[in-house]
């Protein structure tokens, strides 16, 4: 039912772009009609992108290529702008993308088999923003989770990924929000399906979910979150899970149905710019069910001077301990190094090298190397 | 099939616009908080989107004297800023490139084409903290399109016109820079307002 109403709603947006693009002649000619006037304030932007992987470990290569599109419209009156817009939607096709666990095979939740094509929505949402001067909107529909660096670090089209997938199981979720800008300080506070890419309604998935910070237009800025629901993770469900016979998840031997467990955390984040370097840190404590657990990433990335921004270098170091016992616990540990060139202002090449230091359970260490041509324009 | 029916739409819709869109989608953080700290008497602001043609880039290239960057060309965004439904003045967030990557600055002007003033955003020059102190900016207050903020057709601040503070060298240049740049887009994109003498309202 999702895919078929997603493959309604981008028909009619297709159908609606097209007649756009038909009519830009009348366009021109009559500047009152209803459609150029809902196209004034707009931006779309087209995307394309080509992935690939390998790792040492799994022998193959692995593909992410992508066709896609957003669009920003701004809703404006007499009095000024009232609220907002945004759809970002991807095309996706994969093939291998999948993490080892063990020696399970686990692709991302919302990807059916290792070649497959996805339908994707990634930011879809209206924000109402009314007459409130910034101090308090509302948004529905699709959206980055309230918490973390996330918040503020935009990693939609990078091939560097941050610590979401490891605190809640996603970046985006269905629901609303409301948040705002004070004079000192940012907030936004969420509730949502806690389902992820799609909405899948449970009956007992949800997420509660909230981050306040520090203005992020400075050079520093922090941030101190917290989450708390039960949500659709499969990859969690796999983390939680010891083997043996019998299998034992979260000390029952009966598997968490449709892959919900219960979570919450709080976090501390924070982002400093110092010259060419950009510092990027966050860590968050809580429990999945009844296993404790600690994430963490330190980023660090520098672009290199007289470049015109177009070389960058990054460093990242993520660990995440969990099932913490009198015993000790399981620990995922992994450093990247990437450089990013872009080649023009619609091009970017990105790279990554992963290099494992430690994994969960008996899973053996990887070296991946990652490959992305970004196309924006 | 399914599948191949989404990506022939996806396709079409993706090759069915004529005309690109250049801009990002937002260069400014906080559209709310700046906009009310420079016009504490506005009530909202409206979102605008110029383009920039190749005409006028060339134009402003011989103004500036010196080549606009490479992901400068296509849209620029502007706010009016509104009591009411009256404009009062103009926002345009705007970053420029420094020695160690993107100054991000908000100019706003007044409907005679005048700075109010300016708020720097993040900074990655050495010194940023003095640039946002009132005596350097102060400066920027009351001036237009006609002062010489640069040296000729270079991007060197004119410490005639403006001092810089004592030991910070690039981030100055980059702010007069700016200033230069976006009076050149206010005064080409919204000629409306550059003749308009105080006391007239716009809706």
């Amino acid at each position: 039912m999702g895919r078929i109403i997603s493959c309604l709603l981008l028909l009619t947006i297709s159908t609606f772009c097209f007649v756009q693009a038909e009519a830009k002649e009348s366009f021109k000619k009559n500047e009152d009609n209803f459609f150029s006037k809902f196209m004034e304030n707009s931006i779309l932007k087209k995307e394309v992108i080509l992935g690939t992987s390998w790792s040492d470990e799994k022998s193959e290569v692995s593909l992410k290529n992508s066709l896609g599109f957003e669009v920003l419209k701004k809703f404006s009156g007499k009095t000024g702008d009232w609220a907002s817009a945004l759809i970002q939607m991807r095309f996706v096709r994969y093939d291998h993308e999948y993490m080892l666990m063990n020696t399970t095979k686990m692709t991302p939740a919302h990807v059916d088999g290792m070649h497959t094509f996805e339908l994707e929505f990634h930011d879809a949402y209206f924000k109402y923003s009314g007459r409130f001067k910034g101090r308090l909107n509302f948004r529905i529909g699709h959206f980055d989770v309230p918490y973390g660096l996330e918040q503020n670090v935009d990693t939609h089209t990078t091939l560097m990924q941050l610590t979401a997938m490891r605190n809640v199981g996603f970046k985006k979720d269905w629901g609303f929000s409301i948040g705002g800008q004070l004079p000192k300080m940012d907030y936004e506070f969420s509730f949502t399906r806690g389902s992820g890419a799609e909405y899948r309604d449970r009956g007992e998935n949800y997420l509660f979910s909230g981050r306040l910070g520090t203005p992020a237009d400075e050079n520093f800025s922090i941030g101190l979150s917290g989450l708390y629901g039960e949500v659709i993770d499969e990859m969690g469900v796999m983390r939680g899970m010891k083997t043996g016979a019998p299998n034992i998840w979260f000390d029952n031997t009966t598997k968490p149905g449709d892959d919900i467990i219960k979570c919450w955390r709080i976090g501390l984040d924070s982002i400093y710019l110092y010259g060419p370097f950009t510092f990027k840190e966050e860590v968050s404590y809580g429990e999945d069910v009844n296993q404790g657990v600690i994430n963490g990433v330190l980023e660090i990335d520098y672009l290199f001077p007289g470049m015109d921004e177009r070389l960058e270098a990054v460093f990242q170091v993520q660990s995440a301990y969990q099932d913490i016992t009198a015993s000790g616990g399981d620990n995922d540990t992994f450093m990247l190094l990437g450089l990013n060139y872009r080649i023009s202002k619609e091009v970017t090449i990105q790279s990554t090298y992963r290099h494992d230091l430690q994994r969960l359970k008996n899973t053996e260490n990887e070296d991946i190397v990652a490959m992305q041509v970004y196309c924006y324009f | 099939m399914k599948y191949l029916i989404v990506l022939i739409i996806t396709l079409s819709l993706a090759l069915s616009f004529q005309s690109n869109s250049y801009a990002a989608l937002c260069a400014f953080r906080n559209p709310d908080r700046d906009t009310y700290k420079l016009f504490p008497r506005a009530t909202g602001y409206r979102s605008v989107i110029r383009t920039l043609d190749a005409k006028t880039k060339k134009a402003m290239e011989e103004f500036l004297g010196q080549p606009l960057d490479y992901d400068e060309a296509g849209e620029h965004t502007f706010y009016l800023v509104l009591k009411g439904e009256e404009v009062i003045g103009i926002i345009r967030p705007h970053a420029e490139r420094g020695k160690y990557g993107i100054v991000e600055m908000v100019w706003a002007f007044s409907l005679d084409g005048e700075i109010i003033d300016f708020l720097i955003q993040r900074s990655r020059e050495r010194g940023t903290d003095r640039l946002k102190h009132d005596e350097f900016r102060r400066q920027f207050r009351g001036k237009s399109l006609n002062d010489p903020f640069t040296i000729g057709g270079t991007k060197e601040i004119n410490t005639n016109l403006i001092k810089p503070p004592e030991g910070v060298i690039t981030g100055p240049s980059v702010i007069a820079y700016s200033a230069k740049k976006n009076l050149f887009l206010y005064k080409y994109f919204f000629p409306e307002y550059h003749s308009i003498s105080q006391g007239n309202s716009i809706k």
